[in-house]
Order: structure tokens, then C-alpha cells, then sequence
């Protein structure tokens, strides 16, 4: 008999091998979202290893697919934190692809789909933790996840700010999503704000137990990764240290330069600005940016001052606050005197 | 080349060179200033007492807006945070970059980090990092996480 995962009615059902059909279906709900479960699924074995490589060479499992599922199962995961809305992926497709091409089924694997525990031989599915804590949110079929992010990259060419990783793309499901979330959420915050502290907020559910495991003694218990079943050494299931390393600097990278928060040329205009003369600066007379010493002619230069009281000349604190809405000695963030908090 | 980017590389060289900090010596600078050696010599009663080391600084035309580019070369110190391809783990030269940073800041906060640290030893993904990574070290995520040493 071969046994095998439904992910619809997440239970598992045998077919006789002489009976499986090409594209098995359940034999509860009749969906085709099936997978194959091998009740001796190890990937430390080296067939596994081969088993990813197109030419066969069970030496090393390549990058890229890591990085592509993670990326997808990230945006999952904001998915199903972002839109409440009732059939966030209702486009469910099938597993069609999945298991057959090596590339495909690597991807999968670091995406979490396809991993069998190794107790029970019930497959460890990520999509279970982007569904922790709310009944209400539907995950996102595995068989989608890259026509999602597919969609995700269209949408983000094509719409630039508004578009967020991850929305569903019919119309009506989109709205839906919206106004359910412009209820619960506070108006004001701006999605890109939302999304930010959404993405920040997995970042550290996900990988709070990171530390204990990096240091060995292995009981990260408040680790999302435990708590949404995640079972051995979340290590494991990134192909040791370095690829472990390499998860994490993916997440990273995604919060990286482009989220930074910054001001508008106009928000620059609304602050402050007060003449000073180097003089009255006591040890440090000069433009932390430009280095330059303040005037000290008639009532001196007219700079901004910050509300750390630290001062700049407009030009040099303006090009720098358009990149990072922050203080360049102090760190402190820069905000709207108008409208408080930058954007993202 | 903005006048920002000279005027402030004219400044920081004449500084560094009239009252260079403890430890830090300017060895060449080109002369559009874009490229810069300086020498560190580590600092006595640490484990790298009596070495010194190399580093190269190089100045997009967005600095002092971006952080320049900071790697050891020849032989970097074996550190933790350093990389065997001179590639160094220290979050000002990347996301925690300020303008008002400066070049003797830059060589201050790294012969410090030489200074507290205890056990001569390579970060732990050297092997795999140096196989990897590009050229310039601004090209990779830096993840940081340990500020200890």
C-alpha cells in the first residue's frame, strides 16, 4: 500500500500500488492536493540528497531553490498574518508539478511542504504555523505558492507602493481582505507600515529560539518553529549551519535597505530650522555631515535642527534623511513634526 | 563627484594626518581620493599585540551618504568577525552606517573590536562565506548578531 498525505482534509489515506493513479486523489474529500508520504522520508540519507540534483550527484543540494521556497514560504506566512479574509487562496490549483521535477521538489522541501516527520509520518507543514493563532486565517495551499509569488512580482511592478507580498489578486478577495483588515488595524497605519511590523513580528516568532540553538542547548521553546511542530534541530531543516545562515540572511534581506524608513522632500521642509552661530556650539561647531564649521558671521547659518538638538546644514541632513529617517549622531528617529512617524 | 564627497575627504585626510589616532596611520590615499590604505597596528596588552594589519577603504561618490567600503588586505587578523578573504562582520560599515561616521571612527571601532576580543579564531562559516561571496562585502546581508566582541 502506499500511503498518502491529504492536505485538504489533512489526514492520510492508502491506495494500493497497483491503483495509483498518476494524479492520486483522496479518498475522503476527493481533492487532488495529495502527496506521497514515505514513511522512511530521512534527508539526511544520501538518496534523498540525490534525489534533488538533476544530474544526480548526491553531493550538494543547490542554493537557489532554497532561497526561492524560503522566500515563498515567507510570504506565506505575511499572507496569512496580512489578509483575513475568508478564501485568501481560494485559487488553489493542485500539486500538479510537485514531486516530479527535482527543482520543484527541492523548493518545496526548504518551503517545508514535503517534509515527513520522522515519527509519525505525518509531514511537518509549515502552512500549519501561518495558521497558529487564528482559526480565522486561511493558508495558502502549497501547490500555489509560486504562481502567488509570481502574481506578487507582477503586482509589485506593476503598482510599486501599494502592492504588498502575498495579497490575493481577485478582485473580490482582495476587497474583502481589506476592509476586514481596516477594521481590526489601525487606520492611520499605512499598509507598507503594517507589512513592516507584520514581517519584523514573524521574524522574531519564527527564530526566537535561534540563540539556544546556535549555543546548543537546544530548548527554544517560545521558537515558533517548536510550537508549530517543528520537531530535531530547526538546523536540520536547512542543511546544517551554513544553510540555517543562509535562511536567516534571507529573512534579513528582506527588511534590508528598502524598508528603511525615511521623509519626503516636504517632510524635510516642515522641520525646524534656527540660525546658530559655531560659537555658541560649544565643542563641535561644525556640520556632522559635511564636517564644515558653522558660520559664525552676523546671527550665523540657518540649519535644522533636530529635535536631539543636533544641527545640520539643510542640504546635508536632507539627502540623508530622504535614505534613513534618523539621527546621524544619535540614532534617534527622524519624525514629521506634521504627521509623526516616518514612512517605510 | 559631488563637492560634499571631496570637501570631506580633503578634511578627514588633513585631520587624520596632522593628528592621527593612536594606532591608525594613513598609508596612501589616490589622488581623486577615492581609494585609501590605512595601517592598524593593534593595540598593546591584546592577543594581536605586535601585529599590524591593512586596511582599504573605497569612497562611492555617494559618501559620506553611504559607507565606504572597508576590507583588511594582505593577511586580515584571525577574528571572529573577520573573514579569511578580509571581508568584515561590523554593522557600521553596512545597515548601522552614519554620515556622521568617519574614516578614524571606522579604524577606531575595528581596532577595538580587535582589542576585546579573546581567542584568535575564525567566524565559524568562514569556508562556506569566502566561497561565496562577492568582491565587495556591502554586496551581502549581513546578519548581526553578536556584540560582544
Amino acid at each position: 500500500m502506499n500511503t498518502y498525505f491529504c492536505h485538504q482534509c489533512q489526514s492520510q489515506f492508502q491506495l494500493p500500488p497497483t491503483a495509483t493513479p498518476s494524479a492520486p486523489f483522496c479518498s475522503e474529500c476527493g481533492s487532488d492536493f495529495v502527496e506521497a508520504v514515505d514513511e522512511d522520508d530521512h534527508f539526511d540519507s544520501e538518496s534523498e540528497y540525490a534525489a534533488f540534483d538533476t544530474d544526480g550527484t548526491p553531493t550538494r543540494v543547490p542554493h537557489a531553490p532554497i532561497a526561492g521556497g524560503l522566500s515563498e514560504l515567507f510570504n506565506m506566512m505575511i499572507i496569512s498574518q496580512l489578509a483575513r479574509g475568508p478564501r485568501t487562496a481560494g485559487v488553489v490549483g493542485g500539486t500538479t508539478g510537485i514531486g516530479s521535477d527535482p527543482h520543484v521538489r527541492a523548493g518545496t522541501f526548504a518551503g517545508g511542504v514535503s517534509i515527513s516527520s520522522q515519527s509519525g509520518g505525518r509531514p511537518v507543514f509549515y502552512g500549519d504555523l501561518a495558521g497558529l493563532g487564528g482559526g480565522d486565517r486561511t493558508v495558502p495551499p502549497m501547490g500555489v505558492t509560486s504562481t502567488l509569488r509570481d502574481r506578487v512580482q507582477e503586482r509589485d511592478e506593476r503598482g510599486g507602493q501599494a502592492a504588498m507580498p502575498g495579497m490575493p489578486t481577485r478582485p473580490g478577495t482582495a476587497s474583502d481582505a481589506n476592509a476586514d483588515r481596516n477594521q481590526s488595524a489601525d487606520p492611520d497605519m499605512s499598509l507598507d507600515e503594517r507589512r513592516r511590523e507584520e514581517v519584523t513580528r514573524m521574524i522574531h516568532l519564527l527564530f526566537n529560539g535561534m540563540g539556544s540553538v546556535r549555543s546548543g542547548s537546544g530548548s527554544g521553546t517560545n521558537s515558533l518553529f517548536q510550537l508549530f511542530g517543528g520537531i530535531g534541530d530547526p538546523r536540520d531543516y536547512a542543511f546544517g549551519q551554513s544553510g540555517y545562515d543562509d535562511v536567516i540572511t534571507q529573512l534579513m534581506g528582506q527588511l534590508g535597505q528598502g524598508n528603511t524608513p525615511h521623509l519626503t522632500e516636504d517632510q524635510i521642509a516642515r522641520l525646524p530650522r534656527v540660525f546658530v552661530r559655531a560659537k555658541d556650539l560649544g565643542e563641535h561647531p561644525e556640520c556632522p555631515v559635511c564636517q564644515e564649521d558653522f558660520s559664525n558671521e552676523g546671527s550665523g547659518e540657518q540649519v535644522v535642527k533636530l529635535e536631539c538638538m543636533h544641527h545640520f546644514h539643510p542640504s546635508c541632513i536632507e539627502n540623508w534623511l530622504k535614505l534613513n529617517a534618523s539621527c546621524p549622531v544619535c540614532r534617534k528617529p527622524v519624525t514629521d513634526p506634521a504627521r509623526g512617524p516616518a514612512s517605510i | 563627484m559631488s563637492n560634499i564627497f571631496l570637501k570631506r575627504l580633503t578634511k578627514e585626510l588633513r585631520d587624520m594626518k596632522a593628528n592621527p589616532p593612536a594606532g591608525i596611520s594613513i598609508e596612501n590615499a589616490d589622488d581623486n581620493l577615492n581609494k585609501w590604505t590605512v595601517k592598524l597596528d593593534a593595540a598593546e596588552g591584546t592577543i594581536y599585540a605586535g601585529e599590524s594589519f591593512q586596511l582599504r577603504f573605497t569612497f562611492g561618490n555617494k559618501y559620506p551618504l553611504e559607507s565606504p567600503e572597508v576590507v583588511f588586505i594582505g593577511k586580515p587578523p584571525v577574528h571572529p568577525h573577520i573573514y579569511s578573504n578580509g571581508h568584515i562582520c561590523l554593522s557600521i560599515l553596512y545597515d548601522q552606517w552614519s554620515p556622521a561616521l568617519t574614516v578614524s571612527a571606522v579604524c577606531l571601532s575595528i581596532l577595538s573590536m580587535l582589542s576585546s576580543c579573546a581567542l584568535k579564531e575564525l567566524p565559524p562559516d568562514n569556508a562556506s562565506y569566502v566561497l561565496r561571496a562577492g568582491a565587495s562585502p556591502k554586496n551581502t546581508t549581513w546578519a548581526f548578531h553578536d556584540d560582544t566582541v
